[in-house]
């Protein structure tokens, strides 16, 4: 098989091969953010590398830093003295160097994006139509009466019954869903070709989540969109994903190709987060596997790896030395922890006790440390 | 109509729960017309049985749960509790049953009071309904916190925002045990949570229900967590009962093409199978307010025929244990001709 030339530094992560450029390139991110209790490393150290018509998939539990990550990438951060470090490069243009004024510039037609909190990214006191228009005739030149026949086709697209009606309400007219639907929209006018979506149909009942995640697909393989998609859901990071990163404690702890991570787990985190996931095809009161504690203060950096509290095959080095994000086998494939797992991922129900119960024979010895 | 009748409820003294015919009207904000958000909606829930509702949002799932605990009382239909009929009750009589049916919320932090300690919110109910001596009440309180795995003498004292999401979920759970009710309705209590937090308080569902013989009723809209928890399984859409059944027919085998489309919505966690196709007639939803006339779901229904428009389907038997209101169900017998998902497809 061959080797892949990814560029790991400890502490860092490298998604992909070096020499390829990527259309989005993020290298040793690092965001902090002040707080009374001292810096939160919200963002700690990620790399990864998404190209043209591709999709990575972030996972990971609740405040693992899955949007500050997106909002790191984007610069659409909160105020409040946040600092960012190292290298986010989009088509060779460096974005942390840039001003919002110019950073603006991106907005809409290269670079798109779907918050989580709907309410709070759209415009209170303008009408819905306006919240789409404007991207068309701002950034396409649309005349007004070309964008509202747009803006009424993208409604009718993510699925918003008598859009006509919609498009003079305000947002608060609209119910949480179809506010969502509404965000989708407006990301969307412009054709960004990419799209950043943080949780974009958690809200949506799986009908019209079928139908979002099919228009994205659709619009991705039409103008090769780029996209990194931020979901829990499985399902969604199983079909709608090419590569995805699991994040813990600000870091990505295993990332490889999806096809490949469903099938090969190294990192126990991954494993477990997987397992505790209720499955369709599961007999009813099958008992589900728990991760005991909770993730780790992001205020009180810890050596050694940040799972170890939580972890059922922590040893004395794992709470002493920090493990590197370490090369696989398999291609892109990879993983933080000195005794990785090496069993199948628990496809099949029957497999699927916790983590704690695989034995330590479930594992092979500590790889290289890679530097 | 859509989706009424009754020959899917039981009969006996194992059924804890009858509500039959529930109808629950909402007035419209600047308008003189009624939503009807339930629509002669008949339901059962045995002793010591989970059932799970499931249907899109604003199908009418938290609707019912609150009709059951007359939350506004129903505007038509009757709610048979333990053999004493709810809507004839009030005041004293009714809070009297109000006790013995309880209600876990979705958002754990905004159902409890952030300005009272543990204790006291847990103390609560039992000082209400004046049970017990105090020290009785502080022993039974203390019990029921160590019951859903939270240790007393780190939680007595402290406050709601002191806790995660998943410690208060269990914390709203153990509120609602302390008065050791007949009947838990769970109204989304695991959607606000991560995956392992939800996986924690499943699990402790399912501990209360074999320690203290508890009934469910279980609201929720991710299908494979409520095959997960569920005994029985009833599908709403619109206001009405689509299809009720044990969760092993009814997700193998679904009958109705509501049902089947949900079904056939949720993308797998497998790399290897494709996204579901989707629904293209969604766009299409129609509004409460308004519903079309026959069969609710007629306006997205591949099946729909000219009598689906005329005559509201009444829900009638398939099988043990499986009832269905549809003109034209699906084959339950044989395979279903459209591409097997893993689960239709023998393990
Ligand atoms: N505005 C903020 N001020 C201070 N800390 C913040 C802020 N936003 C996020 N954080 C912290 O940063 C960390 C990462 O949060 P983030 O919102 O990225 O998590 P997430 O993975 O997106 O979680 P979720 O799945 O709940 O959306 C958390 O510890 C969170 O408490
Ligand atoms: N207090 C109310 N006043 C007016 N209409 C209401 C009220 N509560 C609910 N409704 C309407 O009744 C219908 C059913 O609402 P309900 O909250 O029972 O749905 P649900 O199935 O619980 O939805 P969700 O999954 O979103 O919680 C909806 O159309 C809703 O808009
Ligand atoms: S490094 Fe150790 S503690 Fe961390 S995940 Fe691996 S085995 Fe567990
Ligand atoms: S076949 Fe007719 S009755 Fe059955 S769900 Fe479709 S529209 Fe309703
Ligand atoms: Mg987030
Ligand atoms: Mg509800």
């Amino acid at each position: 098989m061959n080797r892949i030339r990814a560029s790991v530094k400890p502490g860092g992560a490298g998604a992909a091969p070096a020499e390829a450029p990527g259309l989005l390139r993020v290298e040793d991110l690092r965001t902090v953010i002040p707080s009374r209790r001292g810096p939160i490393f919200a963002v700690d150290g990620v790399s990864l590398k998404v190209d043209g018509g591709q999709t990575l998939g972030v996972v990971g539990e609740s405040g693992s830093g899955k949007s500050m990550l997106i909002r790191s990438i984007t610069g659409l951060l909160p105020a409040g003295g946040i600092q960012r470090s190292g290298s986010v490069r989009y088509e060779g243009h460096e974005l942390l160097d840039l001003d919002r004024a110019r950073l603006g510039a991106f907005w809409g037609v290269e670079l798109g994006m779907i918050a989580q909190d709907p309410m709070t990214s759209l415009n209170p006191v303008r009408r819905v139509g306006a919240q789409i228009t404007e991207p068309l005739r701002q950034h396409l030149g649309r005349s007004r009466r070309q964008a509202r026949d747009e803006a009424l086709g993208l409604l009718r697209m993510v699925g918003i019954p008598d859009p006509e009606r919609r498009l003079v309400e305000y947002p608060h007219q609209l119910s949480g869903g179809m506010r969502q639907r509404v965000l989708i929209a407006a990301a969307l006018a412009a054709r960004p070709r990419m799209l950043f979506a943080d949780e974009p149909t958690t809200a949506l009942d799986v009908t019209v989540q079928a139908q979002i995640l099919n228009l994205l697909r659709r619009i991705q393989r039409e103008m090769r969109m780029a996209m990194v998609l931020v979901t829990h859901d499985l399902g969604v990071v199983a079909t709608c994903t090419d590569q995805v990163a699991v994040m813990y404690a600000g870091q990505i702890v295993e990332t490889a190709p999806t096809a490949v991570l469903f099938d090969r787990m190294y990192m126990p985190y991954t494993r477990a987060l997987f397992a505790s996931t209720p499955r369709l095809a599961d007999p009813p009161h099958t008992r589900l596997a728990v991760i005991p504690g909770r993730p780790p203060d992001l205020a009180v950096p810890s050596g050694g790896c940040r799972f170890a509290p939580r972890c059922a095959y922590a040893r004395d080095k794992c709470q002493a030395e920090t493990p590197p994000l370490a090369k696989a086998d398999e291609h892109g494939h990879l993983y933080r922890c000195w005794f990785p797992l090496t069993g199948r991922a628990p496809a099949d129900p029957g497999q699927r006790e916790p983590a704690a119960v695989h034995a330590a024979a479930d594992r092979i010895g500590a790889t290289k440390e890679d530097g | 109509m859509a989706g009424s009748g009754t020959s899917h409820l039981r009969d006996g003294d194992d059924v804890l729960l009858r509500a039959e015919r529930v109808v629950v009207e909402y007035p419209m904000r600047g308008s003189r017309q009624r939503v009807r958000a339930v629509s002669d909606v008949s339901l059962d829930i045995g002793r010591g049985e989970t059932l799970g509702l499931v249907g899109e949002s604003g199908c009418g799932k938290s609707t019912i749960g609150r009709a059951i605990l007359q939350l506004p009382r129903p505007n038509a239909g009757s709610v048979h509790y333990d053999g004493v009929e709810l809507t004839a009750l009030s005041g004293r009589r009714l809070r009297a049953y109000r006790r013995d049916i309880q209600m876990v919320f979705q958002d754990p932090l905004s159902s409890l009071n952030p300005r009272q300690q543990i204790g006291e919110i847990l103390a609560d109910p039992l000082r209400v309904w004046k049970h017990g001596t105090p020290a009785e009440r502080e022993r039974l309180v203390a019990d029921t916190l160590e019951v859903v795995g939270l240790d007393p003498s780190a939680t007595l004292t402290r406050r709601p925002h002191q806790f995660s999401g998943g410690q208060c979920q269990r914390i709203s759970i153990a509120r609602c045990l302390v008065l050791r009710p007949g009947l838990l309705i769970c109204d989304e209590p695991v959607s606000a949570l991560d995956v392992s937090v939800q996986a924690q308080v499943l699990n402790l569902l399912e501990d209360m229900k074999a320690r203290y013989g508890l009934s469910l009723l279980f609201i929720a809209h991710d299908l494979a967590v409520v095959k997960n928890i569920s005994d029985r399984v009833a599908v709403m859409y619109l206001g009405k009962l689509c299809e009720v059944g044990a969760p092993e027919k009814l997700y193998q085998r679904p009958a109705h093409p509501y049902t089947d489309l949900l079904l056939r919505s949720i993308p797998e966690p497998d790399p290897s199978r494709p996204l579901p196709d989707a629904d293209l007639t969604a766009g299409e939803l129609p509004s409460p307010a308004d519903p079309p006339s026959g069969c609710r779901f007629r306006t997205r229904c591949p099946r729909a025929t000219q009598l689906c428009a005329e005559e509201e389907p009444v829900m009638r038997e398939l099988g043990v244990d499986h009832h269905v209101a549809c003109h034209h169900p699906l084959p339950t017998s044989a395979v279903p001709a459209a591409a097997p998902t893993p689960e239709r497809t023998p393990a």
